[in-house]
């Protein structure tokens, strides 16, 4: 049994902040559940689906988009079974049409949204703070502030979202997601419900006519009788104390600003920590307000809390100052040393000199230490792609980006991404570029991002005739995000067949005249009929086929294998030319010291995929592999 | 209130998150209380990737003071106790979280950045690698873990254990080593061959 579905209450674990998310839904009695994956909270649906041998009942599903999961999950609620959907925090933006009617139809089971947000953008193109979507789709907001709570708030959203018709955002940022520390568990039920009963209700249903107003009208009466009985929630805490600076902080924040009043000395300061983001208790703000000559917001992103708490305090007749962003700015992650830096101003005290003695010798010593960045991992088919991309279309095209791994191309030494900004970004500005700049536009797509929402766009492209030579690399998983089956998902790691797309067909289908298959593992073969493809006119497609290296690798790892393969790399042949460890700068090829002191290129067998690029890119045929099969003992 | 702060570097791929578990799970087995933030280097190979560690102790008293009570995952600015770098760059690169008194242990095989490898940038020499880390504190154990682990093994799949053991003879960690060996054996398959390598590593560190 997966110790997350354990029904020991009171028994403690160590949990990733994803799964202590999962828990509490499952705590709450979940019946439906639907995601699509996205860092920071992928793990949550990686988690669930895993979960379903333990909740037979359970319905976890992995959706197309965050628009489709957004809906269905909706559509469940109505039913009466409890319903979570998932998403990074920019998979609002695809889910928002669906949330903006959730408040109008309200929910029978509650339906709770998760959000993994970003700040800092380590790995998203936006650090959008999604708490602002609230102030216009009316959905609650609880920002839990450590794994345990992230539990308890999650198991208690739902019966906010049943009791106040309408359904609850959990708002989770990355450093909460990821982090992994100890979980009390609670108690399951006893019988969640799986089973729904959709019953006719036109008013709240249809919203069609002047019923569409009159659920607007509705919304607002109950994110209105929430605020009013905000304060008997529970989710606020105030630490009183004598001070006359108030802090009004939320989420991880509160740890980190405890933590720097104790470093900084001065530990009586009072603290009102929200648990609610939205709606305020208005009553909560109001005394908290009045109690202190001046209130500082620490929160990360932009100021929600903040807006809000001023706009409370102006109501309450006050005129206390209140500010936050002054000091703690609206965008980059707000971490436990920016705390501890704006606190220091705040109260003007002093950080211990000896805290800094580290920071002070990285920053004179700055210079000296190179950056690092990602890179594909070994074995990895868009290595390769990239490779033979560049050497196809040189520096004379537009290389039109998109979202997954293969984003990473956009770094040294390929750059092959000249824009990245949201899921099929590549594609749809793509064919604006081409329209009116007579540079040749290639655009990369993942099979996964494709699908989510690149249909649309390439349909747009065909029927209007744009000019543009298109990559699809299918490596036929959900990568990035740990490997969630994705549409053209073929086999899975256990050996299990699953229904993929035709993607050849549906490309066919679309509409697209010319259409090829292309092998990442070949770069030769990849280059020429890239240089094919950006000869031809109108829309092009390569569907580009390589399964993820880590993928196939998990798969052959599970039988015994038929043969040991070695790739060695010959240093007497080696004319040093570069192109295996800079061209195509796989970490399995490093530089060692030769017998005689000089530098030489050596394969790292630990890292080494046998994915055989470097030796068929090799010119002096210094990379070589061999096959060793065993002979079964008779 | 006793913490002890452990702050774990590395790059992707290596397994420095998996090591924060296993320091993790082992306060678990003892009742002492932990708390992590881990950065995960979006999800990518080769890049920094960290993990903290944090330990604490506490006694009733303070466990009823909500402000005491809070703990956060994210060790402040020089509040390491320990770090522990399976690279030497990172080691460095995480230098703001140590101060005069925190005990270094890293790695001595360097892996290149790719600016690196495409001739932009120039790896330092690890002599001075270390006379960075030196300036912040006089406890600096760089350790040819990787020729260790070879040696002992044949190849590195041990090595993070190696690391372990290394970390729980030079580290003041408030959990004990049989409680390491103890999670090592729950998650990790070939006791007999880590329980070898957990005590390379303390025999490594000469104490």
């Amino acid at each position: 049994m997966n110790p997350l579905a354990s029904p020991g209450a009171g028994r403690k674990l160590l949990a990733m902040g994803n799964e202590a998310l999962a828990r509490g839904a499952l705590e709450a009695g979940l019946g439906y559940f639907t995601t699509y994956p996205g860092t920071p909270a992928s793990e949550v649906g990686v988690v669930l689906q895993e979960l379903r041998a333990d909740f037979p009942g359970l319905y976890a599903e992995i959706s197309v988009n965050e628009h489709v999961a957004a809906l269905a999950a909706l559509g469940a609620s109505w039913t009466g079974v409890r319903a979570l959907v998932t998403m990074k925090h920019v998979g609002m933006n695809v889910a928002a049409e669906a949330l903006h009617f959730a408040a109008y139809t309200g929910v029978k089971g509650g339906l709770v949204v998760v959000v993994g947000s970003d700040p800092g953008a380590g790995s998203s193109t936006s650090e959008q703070d999604d708490r602002w979507y609230s102030l216009h789709t009316h959905l609650p907001i609880l920002e839990p502030s450590d794994i345990q709570e992230a539990k308890e708030m999650t198991r208690r959203a739902f019966d906010l979202s049943e009791a106040f018709d309408l359904p609850v955002v959990i708002n989770a940022p990355s450093k909460l997601c990821h982090n992994i520390g100890d979980l009390a568990l609670g108690a399951l039920p006893i019988a969640p419900r799986y089973r729904g009963n959709f019953e006719r209700n036109p008013e709240r249903y249809l919203n069609l006519f002047d019923m569409a107003a009159r659920n607007h009208g509705r919304a607002l009466a109950n994110i209105d009788r929430l605020r009013a009985e905000a304060g008997g929630q529970g989710f606020d805490r105030l630490l009183p104390g004598p001070g006359r600076t108030g802090i009004l902080t939320s989420g991880l924040h509160y740890g980190y600003v405890l933590e720097a009043l104790e470093i900084l000395g001065v530990p009586d300061v009072p603290v009102l920590k929200i648990g609610m983001s939205y709606p305020l208790d208005p009553a909560a703000i109001a005394s908290f307000v009045a109690s202190v000559d001046r209130v500082v917001v620490v929160e990360e992103l932009e100021g929600f809390l903040e807006l809000q708490a001023k706009h409370l305090a102006y109501d309450a007749g006050l005129r206390t100052p209140i500010t936050g962003k002054e000091l703690f700015p609206a965008w980059g992650e707000l971490t436990a040393d920016g705390v501890l830096d704006g606190l220091a101003e705040v109260f003007g005290a002093a950080v211990p000199d000896a805290r800094g003695l580290g920071q002070r010798v990285l920053a004179a010593h700055a210079a000296e230490v190179p950056p690092r960045q990602g890179a594909f991992c070994p074995g990895c088919p868009h290595r390769g792609t990239a490779y033979a991309l560049l050497r196809a279309a040189g520096r004379d095209v537009v290389y039109a980006g998109d979202i997954g791994c293969y984003t990473l191309s956009v770094l040294p030494p390929f750059r092959v991404s000249d824009f990245v900004t949201c899921m099929n970004c590549g594609t749809g500005s793509g064919q604006g570029i081409a329209r009116v700049d007579g540079t040749p536009v290639v655009a990369l797509v993942g099979d996964s991002t494709f699908f989510h929402s690149g249909v649309a766009s390439l349909l747009n492209a065909v029927q209007n005739g744009a000019d543009l030579l298109l990559l699809v690399l299918d490596n036929r998983w959900v990568a990035m995000t740990g490997h969630q089956p994705s549409p053209t998902t073929d086999v899975l790691v256990d050996g299990t067949r699953r229904a993929a797309v035709d993607l050849m067909g549906f490309l066919k289908a679309l509409g697209v005249r010319w259409v090829r298959r292309g092998d990442p593992f070949s770069p030769g073969t990849l280059e020429n009929l890239i240089r094919d493809g950006l000869k031809e006119r109108g829309v092009r497609v390569i569907v580009v086929e390589g399964e993820c290296a880590l993928q196939s690798e998990r798969r052959q790892k599970r039988g015994p294998p038929a043969f040991e393969e070695y790739v060695d790399l010959d240093p007497e042949r080696c004319q040093r030319c570069h192109r295996c460890y800079r061209e195509l700068a796989c970490p399995a090829i490093r530089e060692t010291v030769g017998p005689a002191g000089e530098p030489v290129y050596a394969i790292d067998d630990a890292l080494c995929q046998r994915c055989g690029v470097c030796e068929a890119l090799c010119p002096n045929s210094a990379i070589t592999r061999t096959r060793v099969v065993r002979r079964r003992a008779a | 209130m006793r913490r002890y702060d452990v702050l774990l570097a590395g790059i992707g791929g290596q397994g420095v998150i998996t090591l924060g578990t296993l320091l993790k799970l082992a306060a678990l087995r003892e009742g002492v209380d932990v708390a992590g933030a881990e950065r995960r280097g979006g999800a990518q190979r080769e890049g920094p990737v960290t993990s903290n560690v944090r330990y604490r102790l506490l006694t009733d008293e303070e466990r009823g003071d909500p402000r005491k009570a809070a703990f956060s995952g994210a060790i402040p600015r020089g509040g390491a106790h320990l770090l522990l770098a399976l690279e030497p760059l990172e080691a460095v690169r995480s230098l703001s979280y140590a101060n005069a008194e925190t005990v270094i242990v890293t790695v001595v095989t360097p892996r290149v950045p790719t600016a690196v490898r495409l001739g932009t940038a120039v790896y330092p020499p690890l002599e001075s690698l270390w006379d960075m880390l030196r300036e912040v504190t006089p406890r600096v154990y760089p350790v040819d873990l990787e020729g260790l682990t070879r040696r002992g093994f044949g190849d590195l799949r041990r090595l993070n254990v190696v690391a372990l053991g290394l970390a729980s003879a030079l580290g003041d960690l408030p959990v004990s080593a049989e409680a390491l060996l103890d999670v090592v054996r729950d998650r990790l398959p070939g006791f007999e061959d880590n329980r070898r390598a957990f005590e390379l590593g303390h025999e490594a560190a000469g104490v």
